[in-house]
């Protein structure tokens, strides 16, 4: 018995373990265990890494709930899967990579950050459930617990979003979120509705190898890209990403990064592998290609005239999420022809490393963010100034982050836009010129932060100097800094190793058909 | 005809909730939309697995010769009405809390965010 | 390992290190050649201030009004974007309906 055969089930048993533990434990004792969700993160985070180059090296697994060995989709007899069923290919793996990251660095941000929050316990249990919904999301090869997951995840995102009820805006926030997640989930579960009654299955590899793309089965995708699209706030249906992410607590604003991550996770593997095989690519590549160049220029132009630091953060979000809309859009436009060979797959490969860029430098963004925050008490870039004299730390990691959403050589950023920049300059050169204009505006008002936050001369608040914040955000920055310093400088090894396993698993629909069902 | 007749009553309730959301002015009953477009997605995940004259799909003691009524839509609905019973809780608990913070339920009325 | 190719050329972050590392080294040299009886905080900032000694907070230009041209220029661009942005959560989930709309027509007639 291999552990790494249970990965897929453990990833998320664990935190929604920990998190009805930590319940449990401060029931019976009334007292908040301190790095109990971080140990448990922790341990989330190794068993993700290790599953992930399992599966980039040696192919994709499957978990199936209570068969007698984990990867027996098929007992003998059945042509059908008929239990619950957790597949890890690539591109699953490649996101469990990057949630269990974030989660486990958002927990060890929070130790510190959340210590004055009330109800502490409450807030860890969350932060766990959240981390578990968005690994089920991506982990799930199955359409209805893609739904299930989606909704723990948005629920656990929405009560952490409105956690400061004592303020108005948090609620007020937390309420749109809310609202306008549950609409599009019950869409969604609309469009899982529409597919169990024309295939009668909910098993993704098993609608996947039936699917007709009948007028229904159009229906049922435009709910799925449009639901997916939104909570991965792209324009013009981002109207909740500033709100939200500018209300919730910072480290959790790194997570919803990563929530909305799984979103667009959800998105790709809808149009890839569900309707990879019979899907029109043209019209829905251009689709997600329209609603990616919309959400990298408006995003970016809105982020220059915020004022508030981590609205402006929340916009670039946008902007960014808009280049892997563009990178895959493009791989999805020339799917199955010539040029995908040509230039479509390394569009993929710049969209996909993009994720994993996007998610460790916003996080580390938002966490500078709330870095700042916890020091200043506000997050008016007006009333900040001369923080580089104390915070040094802090501002050391917001230029690497920085400089890395803005796409500055030698920095992990750099190497994901110029793999989309080329390839689809290819495809289509004016899309090229505005992403790359996007990144100097990016580049303009990650400048105005830099200037307005950390330049300048100290400021002195109550007689008091702004000290480092505590050495647990600080590692917690500092492991997300790493982390993108060494994407920057090894561009080749990331690329080889784990993008282009991600990049492929997404591309062949077929296997991850044949993980569950077979040779067909 | 008669077999789609939950079909559009289904989708009817999810337009009216639609409606409700986009339209009314009252955060309570934009909660009840949500509620009514929740209905109308269960009647529809019931109503897949309908089979006229079936029974219910339970296989101890049932009668021979009979059809049965597919059991995976009504598993979908049961775990669907509890997710929807928990997000209901926390919008209506979101709605208080508004409610105290700005004395209103009008949504064009909650735009703190936009100072 | 460290070289990405992209299919169309190659990029090297080490060629790039080396370089700002070269870069550092000419402008602390060029530095080390400077005079030494400059005050760096005194004198050195009259030419940007028409001569005026000022206050250093006087002398910060607040984060609204950096970019302040750009934004100016683009001003029926931005009137637009903002009047859009309502707060209104209605009007939140009305576009996303909006949206749905067009993407159902346009899937649904493609071929």
């Amino acid at each position: 018995m291999n552990i790494i055969d249970h990965a897929p089930a453990l990833l998320v048993a664990i935190p929604l373990f920990t998190a009805f533990l930590y319940q449990f434990i401060y029931y019976i004792t009334h007292k908040n265990i301190r790095y109990l969700a971080t140990v448990a993160l922790g341990i989330n985070w190794i068993l993700g890494i290790s599953m992930a180059f399992h599966v980039f090296s040696s192919g994709p697994i499957s978990y199936v709930f209570g068969a007698s060995s984990p990867g027996l989709s098929l007992p003998s007899g059945y042509h059908f899967p008929i239990r619950i069923i957790f597949e890890a290919d690539g591109m699953s793996a490649f996101m469990a990579l990057i949630g269990t990251t974030v989660s486990f660095v958002g927990a060890l941000y929070s130790e510190s950050f959340a210590k004055r929050y009330s109800e502490l316990s409450k807030y860890f249990s969350l932060l766990l459930l959240l981390t578990a919904g968005l690994l089920g999301m991506v982990l799930t090869g199955d359409l209805f617990n893609f739904f299930v997951f989606f909704e723990i995840t948005s629920l656990a995102s929405v009560t952490l979003a409105a956690y400061r009820t004592y303020r108005k805006e948090s609620v007020e926030a937390g309420f749109k979120y809310m609202l306008i997640s549950t609409v599009s989930s019950l869409l969604i579960l609309v469009a899982v509705g529409i597919l169990y009654g024309e295939y009668g299955a909910l098993n993704i590899a098993k609608v996947a190898s039936m699917i007709q793309y009948t007028l229904l089965d159009k229906v049922a995708l435009a709910l799925f890209v449009t639901s997916l699209a939104m909570k991965a706030g792209s324009v013009p249906m981002h109207f909740w990403t500033p709100d939200t992410y500018g209300e919730a607590p910072a480290p959790i604003t790194a997570m919803l990064v990563s929530a909305s991550q799984a979103s667009l996770y959800g998105l790709f593997r809808v149009v890839f592998t569900l309707y990879g095989l019979k899907i029109s690519t043209l019209t829905v590549g251009w689709i997600i290609i329209i609603l990616g160049v919309l959400s990298m220029f408006i995003g970016v132009t809105m982020a220059i005239i915020q004022k508030d630091i981590k609205r402006l953060m929340a916009y670039h979000a946008i902007s960014q999420t808009g280049y892997m809309l563009l990178g895959v859009g493009v791989g999805l436009a020339t799917f199955g022809t010539d040029a995908f060979l040509k230039y479509g797959f390394t569009a993929m490969k710049g969209g996909i490393y993009h994720i994993i860029n996007h998610a460790f430098y916003k996080g580390l963004l938002f966490l500078t963010a709330g870095a700042i925050f916890y020091r200043t008490k506000t997050r008016n870039l007006n009333e900040m100034g001369g923080l580089a004299h104390t915070m040094k730390y802090t501002t050391i990691f917001f230029m690497i982050g920085a400089a890395a959403i803005a796409g500055l050589p030698p920095f992990n950023g750099f190497a994901s836009k110029l793999l989309i920049y080329e390839s689809v300059f290819k495809f289509n050169p004016v899309l090229s010129i505005i992403a790359m204009m996007v990144s100097i505006l990016t580049l303009a008002s990650f400048v105005k932060v830099f200037y307005s936050a950390f330049l300048g001369p100290k400021r002195i608040k109550d007689g008091k100097e702004f000290k480092e914040v505590p050495p647990n955000m600080v590692i917690a920055m500092g492991i997300l800094a790493l982390l993108i310093v060494i994407f920057g400088i090894f561009p080749g090894f990331v690329i080889n190793n784990i993008v282009e396993p991600t990049a492929r698993a997404l591309s062949s629909p077929l296997l991850y058909i044949s993980t569950i069902l077979g040779k067909m | 005809m008669n077999s789609y007749l939950a079909y559009f009553t289904a989708l009817l309730l999810i337009i009216m909730g639609i409606y409700a959301v986009i339209f009314k002015r009252n955060l309570i009953k934009i909660v009840i939309g949500v509620s009514l477009m929740e209905s109308g997605v269960n009647l529809f995940l019931v109503a897949l697995g309908y089979r006229q004259g079936g029974i219910a799909p339970i296989y101890t003691m049932a009668p021979r010769g009979h059809q049965m009524v597919l059991p995976t839509p009504q598993a979908l609905t049961l775990t669907s009405i509890v997710i929807g019973l928990a997000t209901t809780a926390l919008m209506l608990t979101l709605s208080i809390l508004l409610y105290k913070h700005y004395k209103t339920l009008d949504p064009t009325k909650i735009r703190g965010l936009m100072k | 390992m460290k070289t990405l190719v992209t299919g169309f050329g190659l990029w090297n972050p080490l060629v790039w290190i080396v370089a700002f590392i070269v870069i550092y080294i000419g402008i602390k040299f060029l530095e080390s050649h400077g005079r030494e009886d400059i005050e760096r905080d005194g004198d050195i900032v009259l030419p940007f201030t028409s001569g005026n000694y000022m206050d250093e907070e006087a002398l910060r230009i607040r984060a609204s009004n950096v970019y302040w041209g750009f934004v100016e220029a683009m001003k029926g661009y931005y009137n637009t974007l903002t009047k859009i942005h309502t707060g209104i959560m209605s009007d939140y989930v009305y576009w996303y309906i909006g949206v749905l709309v067009v993407i159902i027509i346009l899937i649904g007639v493609g071929k």
